[in-house]
């Protein structure tokens, strides 16, 4: 539940509610249950862009679902003739390498997609315990906290990249994706934090929260039972930016030279695409396409991000906004 | 350059609350009273001056003791529409404080037991819905049920109905009557509307800029006021009875 | 009302002093913290690379780099860090040995100032004007291709832009040089054909940060005006009968300010960029070096690097967060 769907209820129920008495029968219920169970789902498709942006995400998701499963060639063997370009057998050509570009697309589309999910999620809830608690605590806490998040949001996030980077290539051990999710959960979450504290900061001040400190709530127990209820929306669409700077993050990272590039995804894709010069010898069908994909990737993200914002910030919402008052009145 | 000083709202306010009583605080909008109902419960600290509650100095409390002074005394919010959390429904706002405070009965029938309390019958009509399917009304009882339900001493009402509709308030208001009468609490009830003071309440402050200016037995107050600030107050309430002289 | 808003010119300079200490404790502990020795780790690299053509002194010298001894408690080495720091002294480059870091920062950090503060300008220019132009036309054809276009080009690997600007505008369309910062055989220093060719070189850079960063302010102003243009107050001019573009510049003036509290953040990204730009461009900023010293693992490098860059932008924030301050009597109340 979130405050749109809470707007949208108001509507229907004026007469649903207020006239008739709830009838709960069988087919209804199995019906509003399903209708609660997709209602995030159901809020995204509400804007526009969000709209399109979750088409853009479930092509992608889609693409790297048969990715796992299927790829015309293995992804990473050197196993036909050097810089073919496009044809029926290669689709988009082969590598400087001699490996096949669609094959290495289908096959990096999963790894690039779970990295940005998961700088997504783990960046998220790192940001949302720091901006909740630090929104909600005493004040100096709150003042130190903000200090922290402030050092991180100012240094640039490439130079942290650099840095970590290197000191994980110190370690000269293979630990996979490990290294580049953790740096690029420590150079992402910052921002959330900021918005997470200010908008908890504000949702802390209404009444229905003072109420639960009257009647003797532990501030924990406010945080996970109301806090991150009301701030739900803002949580979605703060993963959505976090997952987009996590793709972009890794586009960063491989190209830096501080990720694992034994791996295929689209940003070693680049990498060695870039390496081997191949947009001054016009090798355009091994550069352009992990490009593409990755643009499109981020510009999901970034949809669904703006999207969200334009459901939860109601300032940017003007009309029903001046409906809620005539029902109101 | 703007410097930050603290302003105070309250001055010199001397206050007593007997046991029992239905105690009216009137003031216009500035006057500190809000301030106060929100010092009453802690949820700010007087800057000078003493809470005595039972005896004992609260002004101080802190962790388990400032919970417990809290669960004895319980405010309703000037505006019922947010006051109650949107995402939990009637139910759950009852039983939270039931379960703080460690309700050694059958939570269940206790929870009807305060909806029936309040007015809202039956309960099982009401215990699943949402603030936001509620009118006004509703919400305002949801929510005295949700104050009772940690069994106050004192209940502190900030302007319990100026955001209802006029035809409700004659509801909420005998609501609270019947709760001093039958639960034997004592309760603060602040507005600024002096109508519904003198119809419920049995002593009354008026505050002004943050100072009391006059206080005691209501009836004597409202009609022989003293103070010229009282006078303007009771000058400016509506009498349904006065006629507008139209020229 | 006095003009300086002291207490919170403090605070800044007190969070300034605070970050930047955090910032240098940073770059002190992470060679430390790596298991075994990072001089040894470059030491041995170095060894495989040349052959055995480098002797065991070399050694002790990339652990006198580095502050590494383990015989000398840690806050020692740490003020020897400091003490060294304030001295200019940031140690020896590995890879362009035996160059000092400090010569190699003298030398690259103005041109990557150059660009950062260019770009950022630029964009911040255009980027407030597009935003104006979607939040003032809001839901119209112009508000979608404005938004739909900065959401890609920030969606867009800033990268990937820059090979496709240089592929198109350099390699095939000669328009652009393909690197460096100005012309072979002009010289450095106040005279008219150094400028002009400096200025040329920095088209394409200074193209693509621009058309990366601008998305933040495009959003950021749109999202702000909107709410301003919905006001009362903005009724309340209309009502008074003030003319259309008169409206409107309140409305944009009055979004401008909590946009600009995005400064920040933006002098960060720019900065990335940059960063990232200079080794494609082939331009000589820190970026340039810092793909150098991240291959063959230059650590006094990557340290000096670190700290100057961050300094720079310390202090770019310090000077936008005062002039915010002067600027917006609101931002002085939030104090952050």
């Amino acid at each position: 539940m979130t405050p749109e769907s809470n707007r949208r209820a108001i509507k229907l129920n004026v007469n649903d509610d207020a006239l008739k008495e709830t009838r709960v029968d069988g087919i209804s219920a199995i019906f509003s249950s399903l209708k609660k169970m997709f209602a995030p789902v159901h809020i995204l498709t509400e804007n526009g862009k969000s709209k399109f942006g979750l088409i853009l995400l479930l092509a992608m998701v889609a693409f790297a679902v048969v990715g796992i499963f299927y790829t015309p060639y293995a992804p990473n063997a050197y196993l036909f003739k050097k810089s073919m370009p496009p044809s029926y057998n290669h689709l988009l050509g082969t590598t400087g390498y001699g490996q096949d570009v669609f094959s290495q697309l289908l096959a990096g589309a999963a790894p690039t997609l779970m990295i940005g999910f998961s700088v997504g999620i783990l960046g998220t809830l790192i940001s949302v315990f720091v901006g909740v608690v630090s929104g909600f605590a005493s004040k100096k806490v709150n003042e130190i906290i903000n200090g922290i998040v402030n050092v991180f949001l100012v240094i640039p996030g490439v130079l942290l990249i650099m840095l970590f980077g290197a000191y994980f290539l110190g370690l000269k051990q293979n630990m996979g994706y490990l290294p580049t999710v953790i740096i690029l959960i420590s150079t992402g979450w910052a921002f959330g934090a900021r918005t997470f504290r200010s908008v908890t900061l504000s949702v802390s001040k209404r009444d229905y929260i003072l109420s639960s400190i009257l009647i003797g709530e532990r501030k924990l127990s406010i945080i996970f039972r109301q806090i991150i209820k009301s701030i739900m929306p803002v949580i979605v669409s703060n993963f959505f930016f976090t997952a987009m700077y996590g793709t972009m993050g890794l586009t960063f990272v491989e190209y830096l030279g501080v990720g694992n590039l034994q791996q295929v995804n689209w940003g070693t894709m680049l990498y060695w695409a870039i390496n081997n010069e191949a947009y001054l010898v016009g090798e355009w069908w091994w550069i352009l396409p992990p490009a593409i994909l990755i643009s499109v990737l981020m510009f999901a993200f970034i949809l669904l991000n703006f999207g969200l914002d334009e459901i939860a910030n109601p300032a940017l919402k003007v009309f029903k906004k001046k409906k809620k008052v005539i029902e109101r009145a | 350059m703007t410097r930050s000083e603290s302003v105070n709202a309250l001055q010199n306010v001397d206050m007593e609350l007997n046991q029992n009583e239905l105690l009216g605080i009137v003031g216009a909008s500035g006057s500190g009273k809000s301030t106060l109902a929100r010092i009453l419960v802690l949820l700010y600290r007087p800057t000078s001056g003493k809470i005595i509650f039972e005896g004992n100095d609260v002004s101080n409390l802190k962790g388990k003791n400032l919970r417990k002074y809290r669960s004895q005394i319980q405010m309703v919010f000037q505006d019922p529409y947010a006051s109650l959390d949107p995402f939990h429904n009637v139910e759950w706002h009852i039983k939270r404080p039931l379960v703080i405070t460690k309700y050694d009965g059958n939570i269940n029938e206790r929870i009807d037991s305060l909806l029936e309390q309040v007015k809202l019958t039956p309960p099982s009509q009401y215990r699943n819905k949402f603030p936001h399917q509620l009118s006004g009304g509703q919400r305002q009882r949801v929510y005295m049920a949700r104050a009772l339900a940690t069994n106050p001493k004192v209940l502190i009402a900030d302007e319990p109905v100026s955001m209802l509709d006029v035809s409700l308030r004659i509801e909420i208001l005998d609501l609270l009557l019947s709760i001093k009468k039958s639960l034997g609490i004592s309760i603060i009830y602040i507005t600024h509307d002096l109508n519904t003071v003198s119809m419920i309440t049995d002593r009354i402050y008026v505050l002004n800029q943050g100072r009391v200016v006059e206080y005691g037995d209501t009836k004597s107050i409202v009609t022989n006021p003293r103070d010229s600030y009282t006078q303007q107050l009771i000058k400016a309430a509506p009498d349904p009875y006065k006629k507008i002289e139209v020229d | 009302m006095t003009a300086l808003p002291i207490k919170y010119i403090i605070k800044r300079i007190v969070i300034f002093i605070a970050v930047f200490f955090g910032a240098l404790t940073l770059n002190f502990m992470l060679p430390r913290l790596m298991p075994g020795n990072p001089a040894e780790i470059v030491y041995e690299d170095l060894l495989r690379d040349s052959g055995g053509d480098i002797n065991i002194s070399f050694l002790h010298q990339l652990e006198a780099e580095y502050g590494i001894s383990n015989n000398k408690p840690i806050w020692i080495q740490f003020f020897s860090y400091l003490n060294d720091l304030f001295h200019g002294n940031l140690g020896i480059s590995i890879a362009f040995f035996p160059v000092p870091v400090s010569t190699i920062l003298y030398e690259a950090l103005p041109w990557t100032l150059f660009l950062v503060i260019s770009s950022i300008t630029i964009s911040f220019f255009i980027g407030n004007r597009l935003g104006r132009y979607a939040g003032l036309n809001r839901n119209h054809a112009g508000d979608l291709i404005i938004d739909l276009f900065s959401m890609f080009m920030a969606a867009f690997p800033a990268f990937v832009l820059a090979f496709l600007m240089l592929d198109i505008f350099s390699v095939y369309g000669k328009l652009f040089p393909v690197g460096g910062a100005f012309a072979v055989g002009v010289n450095m220093g106040l005279n008219v054909p150094f400028i002009v060719s400096t200025l040329y070189h920095a088209v394409l850079p200074v193209a693509t940060i621009t058309l990366t960063s601008l998305g933040g302010w495009v959003l950021g102003m749109r999202n702000n005006i909107i709410p301003n243009v919905n006001s009362d107050y903005i009724g309340f001019s209309q009502n008074l009968g003030l003319k259309d573009y008169q409206v409107k510049r309140i409305a944009y003036r009055n979004a401008l300010l909590p946009n600009l509290t995005g400064f920040s953040m933006s002098i960060g990204l720019s900065v990335s960029g940059v960063i990232i730009e200079e080794s494609i461009f082939s331009y000589p900023g820190v970026g340039m070096y810092m793909i150098t010293a991240i291959d063959d693992l230059d650590y006094p490098l990557l340290q000096g690097i670190f700290l100057m860059v961050i300094i720079a932008v310390l202090v770019g924030n310090l000077i936008v967060d005062i002039l915010l301050g002067i600027l917006d009597p609101r931002i002085k109340q939030e104090g952050d």
